[in-house]
């Protein structure tokens, strides 16, 4: 940078707010002012396309996102801002301030437009185009071209990016170097907007095009920048500070490391332009200067003692906290010692010459020559070369205290980043301090490292050697967060396998965030600071500038001052009320008495005092205020700036109002805080309510003006009530109260936005202050200024000044910024009365770090936010995806099995068969549920439809004839039809009732032998003839079934002939059996009354006997009657017998026929299959919950235990099973198939209940080997003990054999009955052995002997399961003796997948002593 | 140990023992293909004696041997008694019969 920019830099710090109040243009001081506008914007490529400044300049016009103009905000480069802002410049600054009300961005576009410094690296990177201007060749250097405020900004803008690490020249390929540039654009980039709406781009909604055309470095942003960048962004209130402390080390030494900045303090003092602007800005001096003194920078300060590590740091508690930026006077104290082992804090001897760096005042005062820094700093680095001679500077000024104050600032550094690295190291002598390696060496003077003193210690830089000591920030820089990924591949379980690709895109994807995200604070916090200092300075002069601005504005329109409503300043609003008359603090007593005030009285008009037409005027704009929000003319944004780019971009529209914009985007911010990173969505809801609270709040307002000074209801009303104005008592009711209340509320807030943005006609403002003033008092019950006269108020009294009560005593003047409408009671009450609740924390904004003690060993070995670092999710990849077929979710399963088949039902069908067996049952059982509903269904239907069928032919009825013609079925049954047919109920009761009497007094009578027939006669005759009436009734009804077939058959003449045949038959009958016929019921009884009534009449009319109005039989013929009918009945009884007999006997004959069939069948497919049938049920059966539980305990079992016994009692402890048995590969030993084979044998033996003649047999493992090798009549006695013999060996059905050969298991099976000898060896699917088999045959005859007939002997070859696995022949052996033992197939019965599940059966049934109970095989 | 084992004792003790002790004592031979143990014990001594003896001398532990007599597993409470064991009778000794597959 030339020398004369520097010194410019130098002084022009001060000049800047003047250069902005006074903003003479840039051209008018310039010598080549005359300049014509159209060159001006051609100036800004005059920049390097990469520099900084480049980026902070707006941009070419470049397409806008869509989202952008979807706001309705227009291109940024449109003719109309060109224009604009070309107009800005050229015009007069003061004219621009004034047409424009955006004043106070002429500087900045100025400076813009018109670039303070060329830059000098690289001039060939500038566009040809530009280049090839005249104006551009031959620019003038540009400290003659810029003004002062440009020079001003440029300092401002260049000094904030020298506080950070430049890339080194030196070093081309520096990772930082991305970021710096990165970081500038993006934080540097929108920094002239800080100051107020600019219109450049956000830099947080540039897209990619927009980057790719504007050469602006486009890095998608991510939430947390924004989050920084809008906390840098947002003007004023809403900026944010960062703490300081969290400044980098980096920062320090970046800072010492600047070559460029080499201070001049003769320069400095004898600048005459500096004194000068101090002396015109005596306020902002000392925040100004500090960044015009660029080295002792103020990062170095706080970096070097916090005071949160002095206050908590229990290490050091005779150590006095030291803070020698803060303390002027010489540091009397020892100065701290750093807290690390080989520290000897020795009290350091004071040293006044040198003062701590912040003490020195903004010009630093040179040296003393007896306290030059060459004598005190020896020695003197040998080559100065190697040091920046930033830092040989500082430490010159600084003295001894810098080498101790560097090596604290290191290490609060490391602290403060949590950073696990050693300190520098202390080398021993300068010597090997030459000789060593590091960026900076700390070395002691006299050897002793172990008692480090600002006095021997000492620091030297080397530049050249760009190694820092520690490593901990490297993982910051992006390459190396990717490379620690790299190297964290092989750390990811690195004894299984490599992790996937994936994994260690997550990890680094997880680990990226942290660090970048540290960095942008780290970088965000400095910047920050310097930000703040410059607001500090700067701000409130633009603030001021800009409320200045509407303030002339708004009294040139106005053309008076307002001088109710300004203070003396001229800028402020003031809320004018009556003096408190009751609402006041508990306790105070008001200071004068309004009531008596002298003549105090009600007005005759309320809107006397604030003006009909002010009145309106206000009314009219917030009318229109509504109307405008509800006809949607009001723009949405998503941050302050941005809504004031908009509205600034469309001033000229006329289709939005600014005021309701800007309200309601006070009211969204207000209720939801910052809304920039929200979505649209969300945004619009959010700006949607606050519409509408709003407006809420508008109609409030609204109708309060109507209330109070339109409609006069409550004035009236209070009018009427109280004489004279009452100064302590409500005046409406209390919704009134707190209606107002509320427009109180509202209207203060309004105006508190007035003050920050929104400019107003003076008047209006004071109206509004008015009708708070009266607001407020109707909710407070205080005197309302508007509704009450005295003399002197509103300009009544105006002639007559005698006895006019000055207003300071009557009345309070309250700026807004002070003025609360808050509650009565929070006035009488306030909060200071009562205790303070402990105070709440300010949150940081930066995440504080707990204390911990500097220099302990940190526990955690991983940050905390990485909450497992060893931890990879397993990758989807190898899950396996269900297809479900969507069909399923809608329709009934129909490929679901009705049931599911058994394996041997399986193995017969085959694949297809399978399928359609089971949609067989499938469609049956589909059909039962299915077709069962869908006739209920149509029943119903039906149903239904009938019924309204009926309904409406009724209804049809009913409205053509309403009172003949109903139908019968539907009619209603009238009382008539009622009691008839309770009448007939109650007779055909009686009549019942009559017939069982009747039998049984018959009954009893015929069967009596001891009377005479007269007698009986005469009894039966009786009750028989009763009353004729009843006889009558009796025949009358016959509610029994029709009689029997032959009745139609018997015509009435030959009626006689037959009932004697019958009877003659029945005689026959009679003598042949003995009559057991039953009593003649009493349907029997009214046929033979029917036949007897017909009898009597003889003829035609016997067939109707109701007819006959009497009758009488005689007592013998009715015997006769009653006999032949006895006898027909009986007779038609045996025929019917021999009927059913001879059918039964026809289906006897046909089931027997058919079970022989069967049988023989099944005896077929038996001896097909080896004497084998199908087995019941499965034959592995899953356990219950209980046994599943006792086999698991098995494994805790005690290992000597006695688990089980088998039948031979051989102990089972928990090897056999735990060990042998139940894990899926084991092998199983003798023990468990001895143990499962002997307990077969045992069941089925139980079973058949025969113990002397058992059905089954079995041998144990070593009974083969033994006839084996000893010779087949070696057993004898292990035959006599399994009770064989040759006498009952025929009738035995099976003899199981297991035999194990060559770590086989395998078993052999003799059964007698059907003499078959078979080998089942599971590994050939039953097949066996001809050796095997062969010397069971021997067994065979030698036991037999001369019974042996060789005939009904054969070698079988079953067929069974065959084993595909190498370690399940035993469990396949055993179950396979229990297919034999029962007589049941092996093949089909179970497969090989089933025995890990029979392993733990078998385990099951030998804790169980067998196979019974819960194992029992009778279900098979 | 009354029925202390006589290792590799020759067997024409048997007679005499016999004779001498006939209803008290038996010599019984234990042997598996490499050694031959006898072993003099009282009749109703249980075998189990004889076998952890046996297992002892010969380095295995009694889980993985099987004693049998005549093709049949001898128990350790069973007793030359209840196998009707006679002087002579040789035990044999097995190793425990593990299959998998072939």
């Amino acid at each position: 940078m030339a020398p004369s920019i520097k010194a410019v830099v130098k002084s022009s710090w001060g000049f800047v707010s003047s250069a902005l109040s006074s903003c003479r243009s840039p051209k008018a001081s310039d010598s080549a002012g005359t300049e014509d506008e159209a060159e001006l914007p051609r100036k800004a490529p005059f920049f390097k396309k990469g520099s900084k400044l480049t980026k902070m300049t707006p941009q070419p016009p470049t397409p806008l996102r869509r989202r952008r103009a979807d706001f309705g905000f227009p291109p940024l480069g449109s003719e109309r801002d060109r224009e604009w802002e070309q107009q800005a410049l050229s015009a007069n600054p003061h004219h621009f301030r004034r047409t424009t009300g955006h004043a106070h961005f002429a500087p900045f576009v100025a400076f813009i437009q018109n670039p303070p410094y060329p830059d000098t690296d690289d001039e060939a990177d500038t566009d040809d185009q530009t280049a090839s201007t005249p104006s551009d060749a031959h620019a003038p250097p540009a400290e003659h071209t810029t003004s002062p405020a440009a020079i001003a900004i440029s300092v401002f803008l260049e000094a904030i990016p020298d506080q950070f690490p430049k890339p080194a020249p030196t070093q081309p390929s520096d990772p930082l170097r991305f970021q710096d540039d990165y970081l500038t654009s993006r934080v540097f980039g929108p920094l002239p907007q800080i100051c107020g709406p600019l219109p450049a781009p956000c830099p947080y909604e540039i897209s990619y095009e927009e980057a790719r055309l504007s050469s602006i470095p486009y890095t998608p942003v991510s939430f947390d920048e924004q989050r920084i960048l809008s906390s840098l962004y947002t003007p004023f209130g809403h900026c944010r500070a960062f703490p300081l402390h969290a400044v980098s080390r980096h920062l320090i030494v970046e800072e010492l490391n600047q070559d460029s900045f080499l201070p001049d303090a003769p320069d400095l003092v004898e600048d005459g332009s500096d004194s000068e602007i101090s002396s015109l800005h005596p306020e902002p001096q000392s925040q100004a200067s500090v960044p015009v003194q660029v080295f002792p920078a103020p990062f170095f300060q706080p970096a070097v003692g916090f005071p949160e590590t002095d206050d908590q740091d229990t290490d050091l508690p005779d150590a006095p906290a030291l803070e020698p930026e803060e303390s002027s006077s010489p540091p009397q104290t020892p100065i701290r010692q750093i807290a690390q082992p080989f520290f000897v804090q020795t009290p350091a001897p004071h040293h006044p010459r040198f003062l701590p760096p912040s003490s020195e005042p903004a010009t630093p005062e040179p040296v003393t020559p007896e306290a030059g820094p060459a004598n005190v700093l020896s020695p003197v680095p040998d080559s100065p070369g190697d040091e920046r001679r930033a830092f040989t500077y500082r430490r010159n000024t600084e003295g001894k205290k810098f080498a101790i104050d560097l090596f604290k600032a290191i290490r609060n550094d490391h602290y403060m980043r949590q950073c696990r690295c050693g300190l520098p190291t202390i080398f021993d002598s300068k010597d090997s301090a030459e000789a060593g390696k590091g960026h900076l060496r700390f070395y002691v003077l006299d050897g002793n490292r172990f008692s480090v003193t600002e006095e021997n210690l000492r620091v030297l830089q080397k530049k050249t050697d760009l190694q820092w000591h520690c490593s901990c920030q490297r993982p910051k820089k992006l390459d190396l967060v990717y490379r620690k990924h790299i190297y964290d591949r092989d750390y990811i379980n690195p004894r299984k396998r490599p992790a996937e690709e994936s994994e260690v895109e997550l990890r680094a994807h997880t680990a990226q965030e942290e660090p970048m995200w540290g960095f942008v604070t780290d970088r965000a916090a400095a910047m920050t600071a310097t930000i703040k200092t410059f607001l500090g300075s700067w701000c409130p002069k633009f603030i001021s500038d800009h409320i200045e601005t509407i303030q002339t504005r708004s009294r040139a329109a106005d053309g008076t001052e307002s001088a109710q409503t300004t203070d003396a300043s001229g800028d402020r609003i003031v809320v004018k009320r009556f003096k408190r008359q009751h609402a006041l603090p508990l306790g105070t007593a008001p200071t004068v008495d309004l009531s008596n005030i002298p003549g105090l009285r009600w007005t005759s008009d309320p809107r006397r005092y604030i003006g009909p037409e002010n009145i309106k005027a206000i009314y009219a704009l917030y009318v229109q205020e509504l109307v405008d929000i509800e006809d949607g003319k009001f723009r949405g944004a998503s941050s302050t700036p941005h809504l004031w780019m908009r509205l600034d971009a469309e001033r000229h529209s006329a289709d939005h109002n600014v005021i309701a914009s800007i309200n309601v985007h006070r009211t969204m911010e207000d209720m939801f805080g910052c809304v920039a990173f929200d979505n649209d969505e969300v945004r619009h809801e959010k700006w949607d309510q606050a519409r509408d609270k709003y407006v809420k709040n508008l109609v409030g307002l609204l109708s309060f003006i109507e209330e109070i000074y339109d409609k006069d209801v409550e004035f009236t009303s209070a009018k009427s009530r109280f004489p004279k104005p009452p100064t302590d008592r409500r005046l409406g009711k209390v919704e009134f109260a707190q209606a107002t209340g509320a427009a109180a509320r509202f209207i203060t807030w309004l105006l508190h936005g007035k003050s920050d943005w929104v400019s107003m006609p003076a008047k209006m403002m004071d109206t509004l202050a008015k009708m708070l003033a009266d607001a407020d008092a109707i909710h407070k019950h205080e005197l309302v200024p508007s509704w009450v006269e005295y003399p002197g108020h509103n300009e009544e009294a105006g002639s007559d000044t005698t006895g006019i009560i000055a207003p300071s005593i009557l009345w309070d003047e309250i700026p807004i910024e002070k003025f609360k409408a808050e509650a009565s009671h929070e006035v009488r009450f306030p909060a200071s009365m009562y205790p303070p609740t402990p105070a709440r924390r300010e949150m940081p904004n930066v995440v504080e770090n707990s204390p911990v003690p500097v220099l302990k060993k940190r526990q955690a070995a991983f940050p905390e936010h990485v909450a497992s670092p060893h931890y990879v999710a397993t990758p989807m990849k190898h899950r396996k995806l269900a297809f479900v077929n969507p069909i399923v979710k809608v329709a009934h399963n129909i490929r679901e099995p009705a049931r599911v088949l058994k394996p041997a039902e399986r193995k017969r069908l085959g694949k297809e068969g399978v399928i359609k067996a089971e949609d067989a049952y499938q469609l049956r059982e589909y059909h039962l549920k299915y077709d069962n509903f869908l006739k209920t269904l149509e029943d119903n239907i039906n149903l239904q439809k009938e019924f309204r069928q009926a309904l409406v032919a009724r209804r049809r009825v009913t409205k053509a004839s309403p009172k003949s013609n109903i139908p019968s079925d539907i009619a209603r049954p009238t009382t008539e039809d009622k009691e008839a047919k309770l009448k007939r109920d109650e007779e055909t009761r009686r009549v019942y009732e009559l017939k069982k009497s009747l039998s049984e007094k018959l009954t009893a009578l015929k069967e009596n032998p001891v009377l005479s027939p007269g007698t009986k006669r005469k009894a039966i005759r009786e009750p028989l003839i009763d009353t004729p009436e009843d006889r009558r009734k009796f025949l009358d009804v016959s509610p029994i079934t029709p009689v029997t077939t032959f009745k139609p058959i018997i015509k009435p003449g030959a009626r006689r002939q037959a009932i004697i045949d019958l009877a003659k038959e029945a005689t026959r009958a009679r003598t042949i059996k003995q009559e057991h016929s039953p009593a003649a019921t009493p349907k029997d009884r009214r046929q033979l009354i029917d036949i007897l009534v017909g009898d009597e009449d003889d003829g035609a009319e016997g067939l109707a006997p109701k007819k006959g109005p009497s009758m009488e039989i005689s007592a013998k013929k009715q015997e006769d009657l009653e006999l032949t009918r006895h006898l027909k009945s009986e007779v038609e009884d045996s025929v019917a017998r021999e009927i059913n007999a001879a059918k039964k006997r026809e289906a006897e004959k046909k089931a027997r026929i058919a079970a022989e069939a069967k049988a023989t069948r099944l005896r077929a497919e038996l001896a097909a299959a080896g004497g084998l049938r199908n087995p019941k049920a499965s034959l592995i059966a899953p356990l219950s919950q209980d046994w599943v539980q006792k086999v698991k305990d098995l494994s805790r079992a005690n290992p000597r235990a006695k688990l089980a016994q088998t039948l031979e009692g051989t102990a089972l402890d928990r090897r056999d099973f735990v060990e042998m048995l139940l894990p899926k590969t084991a092998w199983l030993n003798d023990n468990i198939i001895n143990g499962s084979i002997l307990n077969v044998a045992a069941a089925v033996n139980e079973a058949a209940a025969s113990p002397e003649a058992p059905k089954c047999i079995a041998f144990t493992s070593f009974f083969y080997n033994h006839i084996k090798e000893k010779g087949p009549g070696s057993a004898t006695r292990t035959m006599k003990r399994a009770k064989i013999s040759k006498a009952n060996f025929l009738s035995i059905d099976t003899i199981l054999i297991p035999i194990c050969q060559a770590s086989h298991w395998t078993l052999a099976v003799v059964r007698p009955r059907d003499g078959i000898v078979a080998h089942i060896d599971s590994m050939r699917g039953g097949r066996g052995d001809k050796e095997v088999t062969d010397t069971i045959m021997e067994w065979v005859r030698a036991t037999l002997g001369d019974l042996f007939v060789s005939d009904h002997w054969r070698v079988h070859q079953y067929k069974a399961p065959r084993q595909l696995n190498g370690w399940d022949c035993g469990v396949f052996t055993i179950t396979n003796a229990v297919c034999q033992a029962l007589g049941v197939k092996m093949e089909g019965s179970y497969d090989e997948g089933q025995l890990t599940l029979q392993r733990s059966r078998i385990a099951a049934m030998l804790l169980n002593g067998g196979w019974k109970g819960d194992f029992g095989l009778g279900g098979l | 140990m009354a029925d202390n084992p006589e290792h590799n004792s020759p067997p024409q003790n048997d007679s005499a023992g016999a004779t001498g002790a006939g209803s008290e004592h038996l010599n019984i031979k234990v042997t598996d293909n490499n050694n031959e143990v006898f072993f003099k014990i009282k009749r109703s001594t249980k075998l189990e004696k004889l076998m952890s003896a046996f297992c002892e001398r010969q380095g295995k532990t009694l889980s993985s041997v099987r004693f049998l007599f005549e093709g049949q597993r001898v128990q350790p409470q069973d007793t030359p008694d209840t196998l009707e064991m006679a002087d002579g009778d040789t035990l044999e000794v097995h190793q425990e019969q593990v299959g998998g597959s072939r």
